[in-house]
């Protein structure tokens, strides 16, 4: 688990996040919200909020609220995805729309969004706020792109690249870059740190990826295909073998139990060489900015997080390969 | 499969000669290198990710070598100067006059050629640029997949090139000073698109290279060089071609819009925006089929002309709709439009041509 290379006070901090909300005008949306989307999820968004801040010398309870507001943002899109994807199940439990109703769905969303920018707003951190917004507005329109790609099954590159930045890489970079905003470096700091954010989004999409075509993971095999979706992996499929444009293009949204695929073994082999050789060209971005980062900062990084965040990018080659 | 990475930065002196080569020497051994990512660095010396891949390793599905350099000059392209080529000598025949088969073929082969080569060098100068990365639908992705090296495309560019002067030789010499300026202003044009010094391209006149070049300039030449005549006619049916292929150059570019970190080329379309590019591509198709109309108007093309490119109406009505459903240029509607569009002046020019020989017979 990338949670194991943490600094053990990293690690509890993650731990000790406060995720309650508190909600007395409809306490219904509290045990909802805490039993779905806030129940054990891997916190990573925290996690990058609070090792970034550790990398640069802030201190824990600074960088809670943010922590917060990254981990409310994340469950948020998940109510809503699990609404836009009418999913059942989420991490083997059932989805908050399942056990409520799609409508509760989005306004349990809505209602963490509300919260993120109340508390926000009271720190006074204008720039972060607005990156935020901005990040949400990333966020809506990756999901939108996506919707948009459903039952398509010749979609480029520059799409799914797109969708990975928005969807999944957008909210990272705003846990790389806040805490250096709240830091107060100097400008040039933030776009590395986007960029690594943005490499780390897109790797995690990547690896993401591969496993929705492992047999051993606990997702259903082809899950995107069955809902509808080009993943990077079909992506390579297809570029390789056009051949098979036409029989995926009759399995996408095709929902039912099927057995015969139309690749060979082989041919996903390859393609799934593919994506992790282009999880690992990213690995290789990420540790070169971390280095710019480092050579910038003359010294004055923690050594600790620098490490941590040295041992996440050699596990997510690991990982990758 | 095992790949390894190297990280090259711009200013490398090594840089240059990899990525034109398409091989490292590491460890005592040849790698392909392919790059992969491109790193900004704050001091501008940006760096190269590049991928190294054992030659054994590389995909199984290549293709055999032919098939690979037919793949390099990007044949279903060619109908950009294929296209209003046939539809001139269709026109030509329609008018009765007097063909000259020796020049008028050789002069086809060699604007095809000329094409090619110009196919070639621009994918190198994409290449070197790092514009070009695969995955890109309307790429042919040869170099980036490693199944030629820069330097190769370009010998082969080179090679086209002098082959398409040699076949165009005969219609310029025999014009008696008819196409020694068409000539000379085709060859400038395809060598000054990507090329140094002038690289129309990325300084953001490229619609005025393909324009001519694929429009009334190409037609002029190609009538003259095959009948030894023009008229108003061959003028407009280049100039709506000449439409029909900007309008696809723009249908390319919407999947680059927003790329920024690459130095792609400056088209007008970038410099507008996504949602009123969709509006100049619009634009081109209705100015190509207002000059057919101009065409009919004036007695130039029969009626069954305006009857048959009706047939590909609904085509561009349905490509089109999709542009304008599109919410952005990463939309995935958009992902099969550069290639739609190329089909799409395919079509018009298979119509075209059927137009004037069915009004033949």
């Amino acid at each position: 688990m990338v949670l194991d290379w943490l600094p053990p006070e990293t690690a509890l901090a993650v731990e000790k996040l406060n995720l309650a909300l508190n909600v007395f005008s409809v306490p219904e949306i509290d045990q909802l919200l805490s039993k779905t989307v806030l129940f054990r999820g891997k916190k990573f968004r925290p996690t990058l909020c609070f090792l970034t801040g550790q990398l640069i010398g802030l201190d824990f309870p600074s960088l809670e609220p943010y922590a917060r507001a990254a981990e409310f943002v994340h469950a948020a899109t998940l109510a809503h995805d699990d609404v836009i994807d009418e999913s059942p199940v989420r991490r083997n439990r059932p989805t908050l729309n399942a056990r409520s109703s799609n409508a509760r769905a989005v306004l349990a969303g809505d209602l963490l969004l509300a919260r993120v920018m109340a508390e926000l707003s009271q720190l006074g951190e204008i720039q972060i706020i607005h990156d935020l917004s901005n990040t949400v507005e990333e966020l809506v329109h990756g999901e939108w792109l996506q919707l948009e790609a459903r039952k398509i099954a010749k979609v480029s590159r520059t799409h799914l690249e797109t969708v990975a930045r928005k969807k999944t890489a957008s909210l990272m970079i705003w846990c790389c870059t806040a805490p250096v905003r709240l830091k107060r470096m100097d400008d040039s700091f933030i776009p590395l740190f986007q960029m690594f954010g943005e490499c780390l989004g897109i790797v995690f999409q990547m690896i993401d990826d591969i496993i929705d075509y492992d047999l051993k993971s606990e997702k259903p095999f082809g899950h995107d295909l069955r809902e509808g979706l080009v993943n990077f992996v079909t992506l390579e499929l297809l570029e390789e073998n056009p051949k098979l444009y036409e029989p995926v293009q009759k399995l996408l949204g095709d929902k039912t139990n099927f057995k015969n695929w139309p690749w060979s073994t082989l041919e996903l082999q390859y393609a799934c060489d593919r994506v992790r050789a282009r999880a690992c060209a990213k690995l290789e971005v990420a540790t070169h900015i971390l280095d710019q980062i480092q050579f910038k900062s003359q010294g004055a990084l923690n050594q600790t997080a620098l490490q941590a965040f040295q041992s996440i990018l050699i596990y997510l080659r690991k990982r990758a390969k | 499969m095992n790949s390894e990475f190297v990280c090259l930065k711009k200013q490398n002196p090594e840089l240059l000669s990899v990525l034109l080569n398409g091989v490292i020497l590491r460890q005592e051994q040849k790698w392909l290198a392919l790059p992969r990512e491109v790193i900004s660095n704050p001091d501008g010396n940006d760096s190269i990710v590049f991928e190294m891949i054992h030659p054994h390793d590389l995909y199984p599905s290549k293709p055999s070598r032919f098939q690979v350099i037919l793949k390099a000059f990007r044949l279903n392209h060619l109908t950009y100067t294929g296209g209003p080529q046939l539809g001139v000598l269709a026109y030509g025949f329609l008018k009765h006059w007097n063909f000259k088969p020796l020049e008028g073929s050789l002069a086809f082969l060699g604007v095809l050629c000329l094409q090619a080569s110009a196919h070639a060098f621009n994918d190198v100068e994409d290449y070197l640029r790092l514009n070009d990365f695969p995955g890109v639908s309307h790429r042919n992705g040869v170099i980036q997949r490693g199944w030629l090296s820069a330097l190769e495309v370009k010998k082969l560019g080179v090679i086209t090139f002098l082959i398409s002067i040699g076949l165009g030789a005969p219609a310029v010499l025999n014009s008696g000073g008819q196409l020694l300026w068409i000539s000379i202003l085709g060859v400038i044009g395809v060598m000054s698109y990507s090329n140094s010094p002038f690289k129309m391209k990325y300084r953001g006149y490229s619609e005025w290279v393909l324009f001519p070049m694929t429009g009334p300039l190409l037609s002029d030449a190609l009538a003259k060089a095959a009948f030894g005549n023009s008229d108003g006619g061959i003028l407009l049916l280049g100039t709506s071609f000449g439409f029909l292929a900007l309008a696809a150059h723009y249908a390319a570019s919407f999947l680059e819009l927003e790329n920024t970190l690459f130095q792609g080329p400056q088209l007008l379309s970038k410099k507008l925006g996504f949602l009123a590019a969709r509006h100049l591509l619009l634009l081109s198709y209705l100015a190509a089929l207002f000059s057919l109309i101009i065409g009919w108007a004036l007695g130039y093309f029969p009626l069954s002309l305006g009857i048959l490119v009706l047939f590909a109406i609904p085509f561009a009505i349905r490509f089109i709709h999709q542009l304008y459903k599109a919410s952005g240029p990463s939309s995935a509607l958009l992902s099969g439009i550069a290639l739609n569009a190329v089909n799409l002046h395919f079509l018009f020019g298979i119509l075209i041509c059927l137009a004037f020989l069915i009004s033949l017979l």
